[in-house]
């Protein structure tokens, strides 16, 4: 099992970037990209090739599900898990965003000690699923 | 001998030629004067003679008046009992007569009238009506006015109704006798002339047709302005005219349970020429017994617009007060953490305050949110059945680090039992949550919460105890209201909102509970949660109450 390395996010809002930065980079200690909107990701996901995309879900212009789809919809990008960030945290919209191919969903707000853990943890069981398949 | 020897015959007639007569001197002596008298006697039987032709003449003429007035007074009793409805009540008031009409029009038959109360035709007695009647007769007054009658077949019959007393020649009171009239027709109609107006004024459609043939018997103004009809179409159209494609059999089937009774009316919310519409169909029967259905659709565009307004407000407000809360809270995290590098004590103390007042203000935005959804209807309740032991095992194991930090320990008790509820799992956590929460911050450190589950007929009894401060008695009415909070926490704790015990009363009421708590200051409080049992026949009403949800 590969262990989770590089991460895209993508945020709007730039304090929650630096909070992310902090928490991902200097807590977590993972290689990480960071995006202010969901076109900018488009633009950069394939230089980066991240194991795994954090987005938020509603941002101006392109929000987080349909940039999903579009990075999906890229060559050797189809299996790329994103979990989704959302202030929208009934379970109606959890559920919703989980039957549109999200690999999870963190609400805000989040733990930025604890995010690191979480992102592994969604890792290994999605490594855990992949294997059973 | 005189006249004066005859007083019969001078009281037989009252008429002037026998007064004449009698004024006639007795006969006189002697030839000429026993001429005299034997033609005066000629004279008086020739005058009684006239006189008894004329007795007997007037008493043919008398006879034949009284006859022609018997002749008449029968016209007239049957021109009455033609026209009213007639009963004669003795002083008593109990039914002595009662004409054919009587019969025909109430149902009843003579045996079951003769000799009885005539309350017996009135709907409960009416005993102020009888008083009113009563001392109106025995004053010797006509008595007018309505009174509903009871038929024999339990319907009510309205009457216009006249009393007349009868008195003998002494001013006794001997009987009443009432004349009726039914005007039940006229006031149905004048009734339904009053309902069609109202129900052309309504902004709602109103359609009534036959369940067998779904032939249209009546739409008023508005829905006959939305299919486009006039008044004189309607009468040619059925159900299936009003959409097109509408599927009969599926249409059929959907009426067949309000039309067999299983369920006393139908309601949906659907889209029906473009708008959508809150449809509710019921049946009625008629005056004359016919079946019909008769639904009422609502246009509903505006409140839906409301509803969308309300939802995305409730979004916004959402996002837009939990993204600075992110990053404020983000921050004294990693600050707190030392990821950003060590900081000094009282840095670090004053760190810590703004960290538990972002949580509070978190919490607050969290169940302000959840009061504008229940009071909007967009809380997700939907409902599953669940055992009421292991959701109260899944809440005790989720906040037992809670209590922890307070040095109170959460117990369990009677949580095997095989008790089943209906209900939503997350909102249900979320109540044993907040009075997890409670009981522990009005703990002493040591003391232990203890929670325990009976089932009490129909209903499930959840039981959260504690042994801490109690609750003063003049919190008691004020507790479950929103923003109420009367201290008695430890010290330390994060303060609550003062809204969560309203969220949970609102939560428990969804699902058909009670929620309330006895208490006793210095010794402790307890919270029971009654919520319906669904391993019993009430399993259908929690069902149906899921499906209104």
């Amino acid at each position: 099992m590969t262990e989770l390395k590089k991460i895209l996010h993508v945020e709007d809002e730039r304090d929650i970037r630096e909070i992310a930065r902090m928490s991902l980079a200097v807590v977590g200690g993972f290689d990480l990209e960071q995006c202010g909107s969901g076109d900018e990701a488009l633009e950069r996901v394939r230089d980066f090739g991240p194991d795994l995309i954090l987005m938020d879900v509603m941002m101006p212009g392109m929000d987080g599900e349909t940039a999903m789809d579009h990075i999906r919809a890229l060559d050797g990008f189809g299996r790329t898990p994103v979990v989704f960030m959302t202030a929208k945290a009934s379970n109606a919209n959890v559920d919703l965003l989980r039957e549109k191919g999200a690999a999870d969903v963190i609400t805000k707000p989040f733990d930025p000690i604890a995010l690191p853990e979480q992102l592994r943890e969604i890792w290994r069981g999605l490594a855990g699923a992949a294997v059973q398949v | 001998m005189t006249v004066k020897s005859f007083p019969a015959l001078v009281a037989l007639s009252a008429s002037p030629g026998l007064v004449h007569a009698a004024g006639i001197e007795g006969p006189a002596a002697g030839g000429m004067a026993g001429l005299t008298e034997w033609v005066m006697w000629l004279l008086v039987v020739a005058l009684l003679l006239v006189s008894l032709r004329r007795g007997s003449e007037a008493v043919r003429l008398r006879k034949k008046l009284l006859r022609g007035q018997e002749l008449e007074l029968a016209f007239r009793e049957q021109a009455l009992n033609e026209h009213s409805i007639v009963s004669t009540t003795d002083k008593d008031g109990n039914i002595i007569e009662v004409n054919d009409k009587f019969v025909d029009a109430f149902g009843y038959n003579r045996e079951e009238l003769l000799g009885k109360p005539h309350g017996m035709v009135y709907p409960g007695g009416d005993p102020v009506l009888f008083d009113e009647i009563a001392r109106a007769t025995l004053r010797g007054d006509i008595w007018s006015g309505e009174t509903q009658i009871v038929k024999k077949d339990g319907s009510i019959a309205l009457t216009q109704c006249t009393v007349v007393p009868m008195f003998d020649e002494y001013g006794n009171h001997l009987k009443n006798i009432s004349l009726r009239t039914d005007v039940t027709r006229d006031r149905i109609s004048r009734a339904q002339q009053q309902l069609t107006s109202c129900l052309e004024m309504l902004p709602d459609d109103v359609y009534v047709f036959e369940p067998d043939s779904l032939r249209f018997v009546y739409i008023n103004r508005s829905g006959l302005r939305r299919l486009g009809w006039s008044a004189e179409e309607y009468r040619n159209k059925t159900v299936l005219d009003t959409t097109p494609n509408l599927d009969e059999r599926i249409f059929r089937s959907m009426l067949a349970p309000l039309i067999a009774g299983d369920i006393p009316s139908l309601q949906s919310e659907t889209t029906y020429r473009g708008r959508p519409i809150e449809a509710h169909l019921q049946m009625m029967e008629t005056t004359d017994r016919k079946c019909r259905v008769v639904a009422v659709f609502r246009d509903i565009s505006d409140r839906k617009a409301a509803e969308k307004a309300r939802r995305e407000f409730t979004a916004m407000v959402s996002h837009e007060l939990r993204t600075p809360l992110t990053s404020i809270k983000g921050s004294l995290r990693l600050l707190l953490s030392g990821s950003a590098g060590a900081l000094p004590e009282n840095a670090l103390s004053m760190l810590q305050i703004a960290d538990g007042n972002s949580d509070r203000l978190m919490a607050l935005v969290d169940d302000i949110l959840d009061l504008e959804k229940i009071d909007a209807g967009q809380m997700d309740f939907t409902m599953e059945p669940i055992e009421a032991g292991e959701l109260l095992t899944e809440a005790l194991d989720a906040y037992r680090g809670y209590g922890a930090e307070f040095g109170v320990e959460f117990k369990g008790r009677g949580l095997d039992q095989p008790i089943h509820i209906h209900g939503n799992r997350e909102r249900l956590l979320q109540v044993m949550g907040n009075l997890l929460s409670n009981a522990a911050k009005f703990s002493a450190s040591g003391d232990s919460v203890e929670v325990s589950l009976v089932s009490q007929g129909d209903m499930a009894r959840i039981e959260v105890r504690d042994n801490g401060s109690g609750i003063p008695e003049k919190a008691r009415a004020t507790l479950f209201d929103r923003f109420t909070q009367f201290g008695g926490e430890k010290g330390g704790g994060p303060r609550g909102t003062g809204l969560g015990l309203s969220i949970v009363k609102a939560i428990v009421d969804q699902h058909g509970g009670r929620i309330d708590f006895r208490s006793e200051t210095g010794k402790g409080t307890t919270f029971f949660v009654d919520l319906p049992r669904t391993d019993n026949k009430d399993s259908g009403r929690m069902r149906a109450r899921t499906q209104a949800a």
